[in-house]
């Protein structure tokens, strides 16, 4: 929740704006500068965002929630509108491993189990014409996520840990508010889909939950212009 | 063995006199509401003497239980009696007089009386009366929910051969690696033993041993007279503070000493004292264990004990223990003969819907009419209550273990037929036969029991079969999963596959899986 407050907040950092744009535009066109660099910009980031899964039931009952907060960075590489991105994001939290009824009802076994969850991302996108006087960058891309996911619990023997990588994709949107000439801060909604990647076994099988994407919130810290 | 029967002139007249006798102590026990004959001595007594692994075991069972429960039962010289004359179970929808008087009229019954623990009336009847006609009549009247003869229940291993073997069944269901993630639960949790009793406690208790014959036909063994019988908590079970709310619905007092060895080699396949570097191990061996006598044995008999093992006796027990503190029930009891056994159903249900997990052996007919275990085939319509079949050592069906679609999940009990009598039982300490079953000797030998001695006996039946779901079911208490369905579920899920691919009458769900199930689910494995 703090995170999308935060994301409220630099989104709102950017009302002042329409007075400059106003300006601008009463500027002639032959005078206006491009609304982004023609040259290659490349781009280091950092980011944390809050994540809601998409195998809701299944993450509670074994993390106690269904969300979870990740951190990561990457590169984001810019010329004119267009950008490609590589990041890598970590998810890790701790739980216990249960017994789920065929009602859904979770019994916690008091057996400690570690969840790491580590998305390579490499997305592509566009970003459209600047807002609030070129303050702020709306953006939409699309992307492939590898994802390699990592389970392993107390009395585990041969076998009973995953460590495994699966395909999937994701659908990223947002804007990025232009704080200073070299800095900006971008807030994301991320929808991420690797199906068939649970479902099999455990908790997610009783609940019949197959996928270990979901909808993210994020900001991103950029340095670039 | 059976005992000889061969006659002596010279005690023609004597045999007579006791016959009578002994023709007169079944219609004292009808009644079934009279008071203890015996007299508790000591509090105290010599620690028990554990004298190892039996050298031979071949006296085990000399008896055919299901003849002396014949005997018990029958007043009328009826030897296939399975229920008790005199008298019969019967609820009412409320509790109204005008209903009792009329139900006493219509059927010709003498008095109600309502036990304790209970739910249900004993209704006399005419020692000439079929408790089952009456029963029936009875059902048929609309202010009556059931009715039922005391049918008797006993205990469900099967006779075998004496030899001495290692523990194979932990093993066979992976404990060493479910002992790891539970290391035998602990006294939080409590398992009560509804059976011939539990040696947990040192005592001297006098008895008034009547005499008897153990068949029709059979040699009359004399009267013993007054005599003091030694006690002793078996050794390797455990201290005397592990043992809670001891009951003895049998003997209607709190003395459920096991004068059998049933109950105990049960007990111990629940709860034995394990890493003490003595003896053998059990399933949860720090759980604290409730004795409840339901089922009475031939000492129970000769001694004259006021009840006997009826539904109505074993009812009792269930709500009881669920009154009293327990979280799991074992019935390594029950009967292959009669109706239907609503006031244990009844029962159980009570004790469900309380919070405890019941378990019940499924039976040992299978290897003869494979009747089913009417005291548990009631199973499969309760989420919290199993009845559990036996595997042998090659994890299939044990040779006797009964079939049925009440069968929900099997466990070791033995299989001595096909793995041989050492390697094939299920090891655990009892009372030594040999001092303990004096009857199995000709009459001229015959003389008072001692329950002070303990040996290590294979056995085998799933009589030996359901302690181990019972312990199972107390480690996963222990680990959290506290709800009576839940536990019979997580079983189930668990549990692996015998025989027919999926659920079948042999196995039910399958073997069961403690390690796997204590484990639990992770996220995606």
């Amino acid at each position: 929740m703090r995170t999308v407050l935060l994301a409220l907040a630099l989104l709102g950092a950017a009302l002042p704006a329409p007075a400059a744009a106003q300006t601008s535009a009463r500027r002639p066109a032959a005078r206006q500068a491009p609304a982004y660099p023609d040259r290659l910009q490349i781009r280091p980031f950092v980011s944390a965002g809050t994540t809601w899964f998409t195998a809701s039931k299944t993450f509670k009952a074994v993390l106690g929630s269904g969300q979870g907060q990740d951190f990561g960075g990457g590169l984001n590489l810019t010329q004119g509108p267009a950008w490609i991105e590589v990041s890598a994001r970590r998810f890790s939290k701790s739980g216990e491993r249960v017994f789920v009824t065929t009602g859904g009802q979770v019994f916690p076994l008091g057996i400690d189990t570690d969840i790491t969850m580590t998305p390579l991302e490499v997305a592509a996108g566009w970003r459209f014409r600047p807002l609030f006087g070129a303050r702020v960058r709306p953006q939409l891309g699309v992307g492939y996520t590898r994802l390699r996911y990592e389970e392993s619990a107390a009395f585990a023997q041969d076998g009973d840990d995953v460590n495994e990588s699966f395909n999937g994709f994701h659908v990223v949107g947002g804007a990025e508010v232009r704080l200073h000439r070299w800095v900006g801060v971008a807030g994301e909604v991320v929808w991420t889909s690797v199906a068939d990647a649970i479902g099999k076994g455990g908790a997610s099988q009783a609940f019949d939950e197959d996928n270990l994407g979901g909808t993210s919130l994020r900001v991103k810290l950029v340095i670039g212009r | 063995m059976t005992p000889s029967t061969r006659r002596r002139p010279a005690s023609a007249i004597l045999a007579a006199g006791v016959l009578a006798l002994t023709v007169a102590v079944p219609s004292g026990r009808q009644a079934g509401i009279e008071s203890a004959a015996r007299v508790l001595l000591e509090e105290a007594a010599l620690p028990g003497i554990d004298r190892g692994l039996a050298p031979d075991i071949g006296a085990l069972d000399p008896v055919d239980r299901s003849s002396r429960a014949a005997l018990v039962a029958d007043a009328s010289g009826e030897p296939r009696a399975v229920y008790a004359r005199g008298s019969v179970i019967v609820k009412f929808r409320d509790d109204t007089i005008a209903p009792r008087q009329a139900a006493l009229a219509a059927v010709g019954g003498e008095r109600l009386a309502k036990p304790s623990w209970a739910d249900f009336e004993l209704m006399a009847i005419p020692g000439s009366a079929d408790p089952a006609a009456v029963a029936a009549a009875l059902e048929g009247r609309p202010d009556v929910e059931y009715a039922q003869p005391r049918y008797r229940n006993h205990a469900m291993f099967t006779p075998t051969d004496p030899f001495y073997s290692l523990q194979w069944n932990f093993p066979a269901i992976d404990m060493e690696r479910a002992w790891d993630i539970n290391a035998g639960a602990s006294s939080n949790v409590t398992v009560a033993v509804l059976d011939s009793g539990v040696a947990f406690r040192d005592s001297v208790v006098r008895y008034r041993g009547t005499a008897f014959r153990l068949e029709a036909g059979g040699p009359i063994y004399p009267a013993l007279g007054l005599v003091d019988v030694p006690f002793a908590a078996a050794p390797d079970l455990g201290p005397a503070a592990r043992f809670v709310s001891p009951r003895d619905f049998v003997w209607n007092d709190d003395l459920p000493l096991d004068l059998d060895g049933h109950g105990t080699h049960v007990a111990g396949t629940i709860g034995q004292a394990t890493n003490n570097g003595i003896g053998v191990a059990g399933m949860a061996f720090n759980v604290r264990i409730m004795p409840v006598k339901v089922i009475d044995e031939v000492w129970d008999f000769i001694f004259d004990s006021p009840n006997f093992g009826s539904d109505d006796t074993v009812a009792q027990g269930i709500r009881y223990a669920a009154d009293n503190g327990a979280h799991v029930i074992n019935m390594s009891i029950g009967r292959e003969t009669g109706g239907a056994a609503p006031a244990i159903e009844s029962a159980v249900r009570y004790a469900v819907s309380k919070g405890v997990f019941v378990v019940i052996s499924a039976g040992n007919d299978g290897n003869g009419q494979n009747r089913a275990n009417r005291a548990g085939d009631f199973t499969g319509s309760i989420d919290g209550a199993v009845s559990v079949g036996a595997v042998g050592r090659t994890l299939d069906r044990a040779y006797y273990s009964t079939t049925g679609n009440y069968v929900e999940l099997s466990a070791p009990g033995g299989d001595q037929r096909l793995s041989g009598p050492r390697e094939g039982g299920i090891l655990q300490q009892m009372v030594d036969q040999d001092l303990a079953i004096t009857f199995s000797q000709a009459p001229a030998l015959f003389r008072a029991p001692r329950f002070d001695v303990f040996q290590y006996y294979f056995l085998q039946g799933t009589s030996m079969a359901a302690p181990h779901v019972s312990g199972f079911a107390a480690l996963l208490r222990q680990q959290g999963i506290t709800n009576p369905a839940a536990i019979e579920a997580a079983m189930k899920q668990f549990a692996t596959d015998r025989g027919t691919p999926g659920r079948d009458d042999a196995h039910g769900a399958g073997l069961i899986n403690p390690r796997a199930t204590l484990r639990g689910l992770g996220l995606a494995r």
